[in-house]
């Protein structure tokens, strides 16, 4: 249960009333848009059904009355089957811990399904509580030519009607006043003609309920009776079952055999309810006779088509990788180019020690390397919330359940492991919609297999430095596809893990898949902003809070303890590689002076290394680039060689120290690195992750990535940073990641160690918080404990097998 | 001397923020709070 707010404001001496409202209606009819209109919370709002998985709470005001909004999932019935239709249940009686009992209802009805909608509408009504219908998506349905006449309506149902549009703010003044107004002066309680046998059974069984009210420790309703009698299940009916005992249970199947008088008595309900809303809507809806297809009809017809449907769902995937790659790059090295220049600023205006160390190696290397991938996380978010916002989402969710069904999963399952690939939290708890435990148990195991965005910087980092900036065809971005497959690898081990668990250990019915497909919608500006503004706002907040702490203590580990030893050591070998330069050095030239000529040569390589600082890629004209300023560097470097050989002499000898000292100062950072403490727990870890293609530096910094993926980037970052003592200007973590070394000096990185590390990161668990939320659904430790040693394994050997294959390869 | 006193004000910190996120994870466990991993669950005012 999550609040916005409980805080109440006393303005003078005014009373203040404060009424619990519930908002009910179907999934998709926009509650959480109107509870957000009415509360200004921000809660995630989307156009596909099932974004709200349990009551939000919050709070609005209106003259001297306080209103407490309780957004309850959506729910096409009030019958107790999967969790969240419970939720909905519960709280209208008033019986969840923590949630005050409603002393009135907003029914949320949608005006384009105002037939099916009207369903659940008749439960809630029979309730009796004070309520006011809010008419939604009346554009959409005259859009139609369906119009509703919503005075007739309200008179029909004896409730107010007031007709809203939450995103554009209207209707909701005088759905408030209509509220305030209805709470003092109720309606008439909703009175369907049941068959009497069906009226005589709820009357004897709320008789019956009402002698066992006293060791209930309430007084039961007559509807709650009659929910009682259709269901004959759910919590309800256990907890009467436990005060009332074997005579309790006996009479009650009794009661419901009489009233069923050999019919179904769900089948009853729907009839008495169908039939009542078709006569109302013969009286309040008139809809014009529309011959052939609606254009939205024509769209679905190509979105959800076997073959059409799926050719455009990989386009529209392909793109948004591309564009990922294509779109991200100026952006991403503004914020690297930043970082950079921080940490030259900073580690300039410092002096040598411990606390630079801690603030360039550990802070900025760490957190600002996981930050430069902020640009692609909006980028994806930015396409998912358009996709969510358009209706395309339940279009792709219906294409996939074809597939899907085939591997023994519900269709309900879709809509969890979409949302999964933003983030699993969010597909975990999106589950519980689903009514089978065994279906929901597989759905929640299989969440984390889709690639959430966390694991986005480590497939960008290591495909930018490993992948070949090429075009295919053109057009196709190698790098973009290459990002696209990984995308699919987690969703590709989750077929056969279903499989298994839907044929073993979790075996149950496919149930058929009623999925809505909502009517297309512009999305809407602010809707997308804000999206981009949550998902892009948590990423930095995790970047300033647990990466940041991960950092400092990785730093610390990593550099402690510091063995004197080692520096005096490498104090030497300078010491001796300076001493014979300065022997070699050519003390005279009668022609120019020596300083000078050394700058000229300097100056040379300067130009050249700026020339050549912004071309990266294979492609044809940046090799040539390349090439040509080499040629004219050495030309340039011949020519002043030749007027000034005695500097040109020094200028080789200074340019052979510098690397001296830049292999002793590595070698230096190296050893100290070995023998801290992180080098000596990696040193115990590596046969383990070495036919990995790992060292152990790779091996920590996957380990210490436990509490959220994301942090394996700021570890390396950290860790080569520490591993290596660099003069010049700071590299790129991608460079440090190219040009990383094992103690024998030949690369540590190659494509098949970039593959095996984005292969284990696709499939491992390495996100602690979704381990305790799958607890805290499942009740149970066992799930996540599973999860976490079958996803570790299963990516252990995944990387080894790609790391073995790709090195035999060449890779 | 200042030097020492701040890197281990720093990486204590460090170290007491990690483990209080290790409570909250349980916390959240037991249902007790929410994650706030990706912020899809928690409404927040204006």
């Amino acid at each position: 249960m999550t609040e916005a707010s409980t805080s109440t404001r006393h303005e003078g001496h005014a009373r203040h009333d404060r009424h619990a409202i519930a908002l009910m209606g179907n999934p998709n009819t926009g509650k959480s848009s109107l509870f957000n209109a009415l509360t200004g919370a921000r809660q995630k709002i989307a156009n596909f059904p099932g974004v709200t998985v349990e009551a939000k709470i919050g709070t609005t005001r209106f003259e001297n009355s306080e209103f407490t909004i309780i957004d309850l999932p959506g729910t096409y019935s009030l019958a107790a089957r999967s969790p969240d239709e419970r939720v909905a249940t519960d709280a209208l009686l008033g019986r969840i811990e923590g949630t005050p009992k409603p002393d009135g209802v907003v029914i949320v009805l949608d005006a384009s399904s105002l037939d099916r909608n009207l369903y659940i509408g008749t439960q809630v009504l029979e309730f009796g509580l004070p309520a006011v219908v809010a008419l939604t998506m009346l554009d959409v349905a005259e859009s139609r030519g369906i119009k509703i006449d919503t005075e007739k309506l309200s008179k029909t149902l004896g409730v107010p009607v007031v007709v809203v549009n939450a995103p554009k703010g209207k209707g909701i003044d005088e759905l408030k006043g209509t509220l305030h107004r209805a709470l003092h002066h109720p309606g008439k309680k909703l009175e369907l003609s049941y068959p009497d046998d069906f009226k005589r059974g709820v009357d004897t069984l709320h008789a019956e309920l009402l002698d066992l009210g006293v060791k209930l420790g309430f007084t039961p309703t007559r509807p709650e009776a009659l929910r009682l009698l259709v269901d004959g299940a759910g919590p309800f009916f256990d907890e009467c079952e436990e005060v009332g005992g074997e005579e309790w249970t006996r009479k009650f199947f009794e009661i419901r055999e009489r009233a069923a008088a050999g019919r179904s008595l769900s089948m009853l309900e729907a009839q008495t309810r169908y039939g009542a809303i078709g006569q109302w809507m013969r009286e309040v809806k008139q809809a014009e006779a529309r011959e052939g297809r609606t254009r939205t009809d024509v769209v679905d017809g190509i979105l959800t088509h076997k073959l059409w449907g799926s050719l455009v769902f990989i386009v529209v995937m392909g793109l948004i990788f591309q564009s990922i790659y294509s779109w991200s790059g100026p952006l991403m090295d503004t914020i690297d180019g930043g970082f950079g220049a921080l940490g030259d600023w900073v580690g300039g205006m410092m002096g040598e020690g411990a606390l630079k160390s801690l603030v360039v190696d550990g802070v900025i290397a760490g957190v600002g390397g996981v930050l430069i991938f902020l640009p692609q996380i909006l980028i994806l978010f930015l396409f998912i919330a358009i996709l969510e916002d358009l209706g395309y989402m339940s279009r792709a969710a219906f294409l996939m359940d074809r597939l899907m069904s085939r591997f023994g999963l519900s269709g309900k399952a879709f809509i969890p492991l979409l949302s999964s690939f933003a983030c699993n939290i969010p597909g975990i708890m999106g589950a519980r919609v689903i009514e089978d435990r065994n279906t929901r148990l597989t759905t929640i195991f299989l969440a984390p297999f889709m690639s959430c965005s966390a694991r986005l910087p480590v497939y960008t980092l290591f495909i930018a430095a490993f992948v070949p900036q090429i075009k295919l065809l053109g057009f196709l971005e190698l790098q973009g596809l290459v990002l696209f497959a990984m995308y699919w690898v987690g969703v590709l081990f989750a077929i056969p893990t279903a499989l298994v668990l839907k044929k073993g250990i979790l075996k149950s019915k496919v149930t058929p898949f009623l999925l809505e497909l909502p009517s297309y919608k512009m999305p809407r500006p602010k809707a997308v902003g804000r999206v981009l503004w949550e998902r892009g706002g948590s990423f930095v907040r995790r970047a300033g809070t647990i990466i940041l702490a991960v950092s400092v203590l990785v730093w610390a580990a990593g550099y402690f303890p510091r063995g004197a030893e080692i520096d005096d050591k490498h104090d030497a070998a300078i010491a001796a590689a300076e001493g014979a330069y300065s022997e070699a050095v050519v003390s005279f030239d009668p022609e120019a002076d020596i300083e000078s000529a050394l700058a000229q040569f300097k100056a040379i390589d300067d130009a050249h290394e700026e020339r050549t600082a912004g071309l990266e890629g294979e492609e044809p004209e940046v090799e040539a680039a390349t090439a040509e300023s080499d040629k004219q560097r050495e030309a340039e470097i011949a020519e002043l060689a030749a007027k000034h050989p005695a500097a040109f002499t020094d200028y080789e000898n200074w340019l052979k120290l510098e690397e001296q000292r830049s292999e002793i100062e590595n070698r230096r950072a190296g050893e100290h690195l070995e023998n801290s403490i992180l080098g000596r727990m990696g040193h115990v870890i590596e046969p383990a992750v070495e036919p990995l293609g790992w060292d152990w530096r790779i091996g920590m910094a996957a380990i210490a990535s436990f509490p959220a993926r994301e942090v394996i980037v700021a570890t390396l970052g950290t860790i080569f940073n520490l591993g290596s003592e660099e003069d010049e200007e700071s590299q790129t973590l991608r460079e440090v990641v190219q040009n990383a070394t094992r103690p024998d000096g030949s690369k540590l990185f190659s494509l098949a160690t970039g593959l095996s590390i984005m292969v284990f990161f696709a499939l491992c668990a390495q996100c602690a918080a979704t381990l305790a939320v799958m607890r805290r659904e499942t009740n149970s430790w066992k799930w996540p404990l599973a999860s976490f040693a079958y996803m570790t394994g299963l990516a252990y050997v995944a990387a080894l097998v790609t790391f073995q294959v790709a090195h035999a390869l060449g890779g | 001397m200042l030097e020492a006193v701040t890197i281990i004000a720093i990486v204590t910190a460090a170290a007491a923020f990690a483990a209080w996120r290790v409570w909250q994870t349980l916390r959240v466990a037991r249902g007790q709070a929410d994650c706030n991993a990706c912020g899809a669950c928690k409404p927040e005012h204006k």
